[in-house]
């Protein structure tokens, strides 16, 4: 178990310089704008929101955000904050919003099977499903639970 | 210490006082006993015994091994020498009454088996890095740590702190996750010799790992295509079809020395390494030009015969040990694709003001592959990072008047390509070794 999630904090702790969680949300067109987030116990000490401009029409009435959640270290309660964020991007009208990691985010391979490995928690207005452990995330369910889902939603 | 296994049932170990294991019980019923051998620079099993106290396995300790590793076993009243590939593995057996090959195996960098081990190698459990594969668990006892070949990772972290100055490496990883570079037999730290080692002066290179296009820059061989061997003596099942290797720079003259790997299976001789040694003509250090070496190839405890080699590399001849960067007619296709990443990518240098965040995103990837090519070219430094879990290539310059690293991924679905890059803080200018 705790090798499972050793990569997963491995991979959230890249930079060497603390830790981030990117999340990830299609919203509607001009959906995302006032997105800020749940209000918890235990924010992180900074977020960081980027506009992720899609090439042509490649999301068909929607935009895209990233909104990078910056942490001292890896906060005990992972698993309670990605659920937070993801139910807060859902209530505010979120299409799917997902976690992924540093440098698996490409307009073409969104939710695909190929990058799974790298999505840790994916959610929508069907539900909420976690992949923190390694298993999860390389077994082919998750990766085919992604396109599946994003097929779902229209995306 | 103890384990549940897959079966449901339990496995118990007991160590000595110097943390050597000592017995293993399944279910409550006693299997093996070990001894050991503390005289060697890292204990060395030397006994196997059943639950009887009889013994099963005697191992022959290596004196000159600094990993713990041993010379031959004797098993069921047959004894072998073990014969190691250039990276401590087993892969191997001669008897020890001829040179006949009495087993044989293959494993991949981090241990997992690519093919089953044969003959007497089939009931030993010395293999990866010459250490013992605990049958219970399929794990490495690698002393302070077990190991996993399955997954290429220890299952606890390492206890020796990362010195100050070194580039962060994963606690659970294998040798620097560069098990071709080191080892990591005590589970104290590797005995990496690698490109993070700052006392090593010599540099690794593997044709699987040049990024881009291979080129050659001053005191480094890159893109090392082929090696072929015309023997001259009798090693037992030298084959020259012999076809990839290795080797490493020697630093301060046109020299290599390293390891023959075989590639192609063609026959399980052809698995195990042999070390050699060559020197490089002086007049053949240009782009793809010949290099002749002629030297000493040993062949585990078989009489070393000696062999003459062609070493087709990519090198030059003068100053030492740059970084290795991209050639200038490869460095654009790192930047391919990057408009699709809505500005993913190139976030962190528009934070830092090193990207003006107005005008277009197309003109602002321009800005970032305008402003971080030189880099790829010409780095200052280069370093390995495991990326979000992706393996990649660090790229250490400056630009725009600050200090920047860029990654490009070595491995996954956007190999080759630049990932992120970042001005780096204090920490990180500390852990990568920057300037």
């Amino acid at each position: 178990m705790g090798f499972a999630v050793s990569v997963l904090t491995e991979a959230i702790a890249w930079s060497g310089s603390g830790v981030m969680l990117s999340l990830f949300v299609l919203f509607p067109t001009e959906g995302g704008s006032t997105f800020a987030g749940p209000i918890g116990d235990l924010p992180p000490r900074g977020v960081k929101t980027y506009y992720l401009e899609a090439p042509d029409e490649r999301l068909r009435g929607g935009e895209c955000y990233e909104y990078d959640l910056l942490f001292d270290t890896v906060p005990a309660n992972l698993e309670s904050i990605v659920v937070a964020w993801l139910q807060a991007a859902i209530e505010a009208g979120a299409d799917v919003c997902w976690f992924g990691y540093e440098g698996s985010f490409h307009f073409d391979d969104l939710l695909t099977a190929d990058i799974a490995d790298q999505v840790y928690a994916v959610g929508s207005r069907h539900g909420i499903e976690l992949a923190i452990e390694d298993q999860t995330r390389s077994g082919e369910r998750w990766a085919a639970k992604l396109p599946a889902l994003k097929e779902r939603v229209g995306r | 210490m103890s384990a549940v296994l897959e079966n449901g049932t339990t496995a118990s170990y007991t160590h000595d006082t110097k943390g050597n294991r000592t017995s293993r019980t399944v279910g409550g019923v006693a299997e093996a006993t070990w001894a050991w051998d503390d005289l060697t620079s890292l204990p060395v099993r030397t006994g196997e015994y059943d639950q009887t106290g009889a013994l099963t396995t005697a191992w022959l300790p290596d004196p000159t091994s600094t990993t713990g590793a041993s010379l031959a076993e004797s098993s069921g009243g047959v004894s072998s020498w073990l014969l190691s590939d250039p990276f401590a593995n087993i892969t191997a057996t001669v008897s020890t009454t001829g040179s006949t090959v009495s087993g044989a195996r293959s494993l991949n960098a981090f241990g997992a088996t690519r093919a089953q081990a044969t003959g007497s190698l089939a009931a030993s459990a010395i293999g990866f890095a010459g250490q013992y594969l605990e049958a219970a668990t399929g794990l490495y006892d690698m002393r302070a740590r077990d190991y996993d070949p399955a997954s290429g990772r220890f299952t606890a972290n390492d206890p020796v702190a990362v010195p100050t100055g070194m580039p962060y490496v994963a606690g659970y990883s294998y040798a620097f996750n560069n098990p071709l570079t080191g080892t990591d037999a005590s589970g104290n730290w590797s005995s990496n010799c690698g490109i993070y080692s700052q006392a090593c002066d010599s540099y690794l290179f593997f044709a699987n790992e040049i990024i881009g296009a291979a080129k050659a820059v001053a005191g480094i061989a890159v893109g090392l295509v082929s090696f072929s061997v015309d023997p001259i003596g009798t090693a037992i099942g030298w084959g020259n079809s012999c076809h990839a290797g290795f080797a490493q720079y020697g630093g301060n003259g046109p020299s290599f020395e390293g390891f023959l790997q075989c590639v192609d299976n063609l026959n399980p001789i052809a698995e195990i390494g042999r070390q050699f040694s060559a020197s490089l003509s002086a007049t053949n250090v240009e782009d793809s030009g010949q290099a002749f070496g002629q030297g000493l190839i040993g062949v585990g405890l078989i009489a070393a015969p000696f062999a003459k080699g062609i070493l087709r590399a990519k090198c030059s001849a003068t100053a030492a040990k740059p970084a290795i960067g991209f050639a200038n007619d490869a460095v654009g296709s790192a930047y391919q694709g990057m408009r699709s990443e809505g500005g993913h990518a190139i976030r962190h240098l528009r934070d830092e003001g090193l990207i003006a965040n107005s005008g277009s995103l197309d003109s602002q990837v321009a800005q970032f592959e305008q402003l971080t090519s030189p880099i790829l070219r010409s780095p200052a430094k280069t370093f390995d990072w495991t990326f979000g879990g992706t393996m990649t290539r660090a790229f250490a310059g400056s630009a725009g008047g600050r200090e920047v690293v860029v990654f490009v991924a070595k491995e996954g679905k956007y190999q080759g390509k630049v990932l992120t890059a970042v001005v780096p803080d204090a920490i990180q200018i500390e852990k990568w070794g920057l300037p």
